[in-house]
């Protein structure tokens, strides 16, 4: 059954997952064309004192992409379940409701994580390419709360689409997650997260669970 | 069970989000104009001088007699910070303290200093630039080699192949280890600037806790062991090159001391720290011909004292002004907000999650929002057995636990 679930959900998010890998390559290929250019045409002795002292990022270009990819495999995943009120069968299926639910979570959160470690693993390649390890930590810890933001946003966005009651409840989950993501991109220069990138990460896998909620809210039917 | 847990989380996490941006709107709509006071010596009249914005046009400071100056008289009470000024309207004065003015060794005895809090505790990717410090062309340049301490040497990074320079990292290894230096360092000090006439290099606290002193030396290398204890705990070296050569910059310890690191063989001076706290206060130091001020500036107060060339103090003084938080605004707050989180403090370049301004005047809101609550409870019709998690939510954290049970409520997930 469980293998059924996971090839629904990988029916509907397979195009939009190929998608988001795409413009991440695209993203590394401009980033590592961006840094081959800097070495082969000018000094590179200054562009790395203004990495490391004037804090510009050369990789900023990842800012939001996995903000996008967690907001996009989250409506493909969710937005045809709702529409007409699918998600109803899946619900009815024989099988604990919170374990289907977990389930189709748990595939997204997968396929994100997949595609993230893929272009965290590109990037590293790139990085001890062209800078000793140093610059590679940096880069870690710096993308880390912006991978964090990506995963978080599919966790809520999929509560937000399951939630049945529009105005008052939804409205609301929208306005926790701008708040809740904006503190994970309250950041300046690099390192940023370096002393509390674990607790921001213990919050984000609390809310995972947020789906829960609107599930039960869902099968019981508040309108 | 799940859900009942997973309630609970939400309702903690809305807690937060509600402690960081309630109050955060908060002081965007009721934050007041603060004007702080600006502090100097005056080495005429041997007074500190206040500035402080006042209405009054004709009071521009206030000397600590209690007399009042306008924006034209202040200037000549201030002759080392204005010599530009006073030189180009003649009017410098010929000696002080029977010392001849000259305006070269007044500029050069000038400096003004500042260091934030936040400035001691700041990211940073430990690779470093090794400038040449006696360059034959006389201007500084950022080096094709950048360096970092390992484990077990002194590693020159070429920027362009990204590979080690073996000379460069052979020849300043042997002489770190020659002077005794022990890997790893545990920090790195500098000023890695072009904008400044000479390079002094750069401090190492090495794995014993000493401090190296490494430069480069018309591509030799320069490594001494200063003589600066092991036992000072150090939080932070700030230098600064002068043309006066008299110190190289500034150390400050975790124990809030402030020493100037001396040419003269490295000694350490120590310079008057009352009221300081590091994680708090600006550091401000005025240096002149004749006099050193050093002042320490919280968001509401300042202690400023003065000493002469040698380092005897002459006098100080404490100013005290009232913050937001001690205003209006900040009263009315402190009946609202139980405590207020912050994802940046002025202690910290880092995001954290700092818990401040807790206060337990907000305990009247809580109380009236739990009778609240119970009220509304009972004309719900809800039990207030099964909900006195809720209860204790409003309680406990007053108008965010209130926001967060009216949001994620019990009947919800049964």
């Amino acid at each position: 059954m469980f293998k059924a679930i996971g090839y629904k959900e990988w029916l509907k998010i397979r195009w939009a997952a190929l998608g988001i890998i795409i413009a991440f390559i695209l993203v590394f290929i401009n980033t590592a064309l961006t840094l081959s250019y800097i070495v082969r045409t000018s000094d590179p002795n200054l562009y790395w004192n203004n990495l490391i002292f004037r804090m510009s990022l050369y990789y900023s270009l990842l800012k939001y992409l996995p903000l996008l990819a967690g907001i996009i495999i989250s409506f493909f995943q969710f937005f045809p379940e709702i529409s007409e009120n699918r998600l109803k069968l899946a619900l009815h299926l024989p099988l604990n409701e919170k374990s289907i639910i977990l389930n189709m979570v748990a595939f997204g959160t997968t396929t994100l994580l997949a595609i993230f470690l893929f272009i965290i693993l590109l990037f590293t390649l790139m990085i001890l390419y062209f800078f000793p390890v140093e610059f590679l930590y940096s880069f870690l810890i710096t993308t880390a709360p912006w991978f964090l933001a990506g995963l978080t946003i599919y966790w809520l966005a999929s509560s937000i689409f399951v939630e049945p009651m529009w105005l008052f409840r939804r409205l609301f989950l929208i306005l926790i997650s701008i708040a809740y993501i904006s503190l994970l991109y309250a950041s300046k220069g690099y390192n940023n997260f370096e002393v509390s990138i674990h607790w921001f990460f213990l919050i984000s896998i609390f809310l995972s669970v947020s789906i829960l909620i609107s599930t039960a809210r869902f099968k019981k039917g508040v309108i | 069970m799940l859900l009942k847990l997973s309630r609970i989380v939400l309702i903690f996490i809305v807690i937060l989000i509600a402690s960081v941006y309630l109050p955060h709107f908060y002081w965007m709509a009721a934050s007041p104009r603060i004007h702080k006071p600006n502090i100097y010596y005056s080495p005429v009249i041997k007074k500190f001088l206040t500035f402080k914005y006042d209405n009054n046009p004709n009071v521009f400071c206030t000397a600590s007699d209690g007399k009042t100056y306008s924006r034209k008289g202040s200037d000549t009470l201030l002759p080392f910070l204005n010599y530009r000024l006073l030189a180009a309207k003649s009017s410098m004065p010929d000696s002080i303290d029977d010392i001849e003015i000259i305006l070269e060794d007044v500029r050069r005895n000038n400096f003004l200093l500042r260091t934030r809090p936040y400035q001691l505790d700041l990211p940073q990717i430990p690779v470093y630039p090794l400038f040449e410090s006696k360059p034959e062309r006389l201007q500084l340049e950022i080096p094709e080699c950048f360096f970092r301490i390992t484990k077990d040497k002194m590693d020159f990074i070429n920027t362009k192949t990204n590979k080690q320079n073996k000379q460069l990292t052979e020849i300043f290894t042997k002489s770190l280890v020659k002077a005794g230096f022990s890997f790893p360092s545990k920090n790195i000090f500098g000023n890695p600037t072009t904008r400044k006439a000479f390079d002094e290099g750069y401090f190492v606290i090495d794995n014993n806790n000493f401090v190296y002193h490494i430069k480069m030396l018309k591509g030799k290398p320069f490594c001494v062991k200063t003589g600066i204890p092991n036992d000072i705990r150090i939080k932070k070296i700030i230098i600064k090159e002068n043309s006066l050569k008299e110190f190289y910059g500034h150390m400050i310890t975790k124990d809030d001391r402030v020493f100037f690191i001396l040419y003269d063989q490295y000694k350490l001076q120590e310079l008057p720290n009352e009221g300081y706290d590091s994680s708090r206060d600006h550091v401000f130091m005025v240096g002149n011909l004749l006099y050193r001020t050093i002042s320490f500036i919280s968001t509401n107060s300042v202690t400023s004292t003065v000493v002469n060339r040698q380092y005897k103090i002459v006098d100080t003084l404490k100013k005290t002004w009232k913050d937001k938080y001690q205003l209006t605004p900040g009263i009315i707050s402190s009946y609202i907000f139980p405590f207020t989180i912050m994802t940046q403090d002025r202690s910290s370049y880092f995001t954290n999650i700092f818990i401040k301004h807790i206060s337990f005047k907000a305990i009247y809101l809580h109380i009236f929002l739990l009778i609240f609550t119970i009220i509304y409870y009972i004309k719900r019709k809800k039990s207030m057995i099964k909900n006195w998690l809720d209860l204790i939510f409003v309680l406990l954290f007053g108008i965010y636990g209130f926001i967060s049970i009216l949001l994620f409520q019990r009947e919800d997930i049964e």
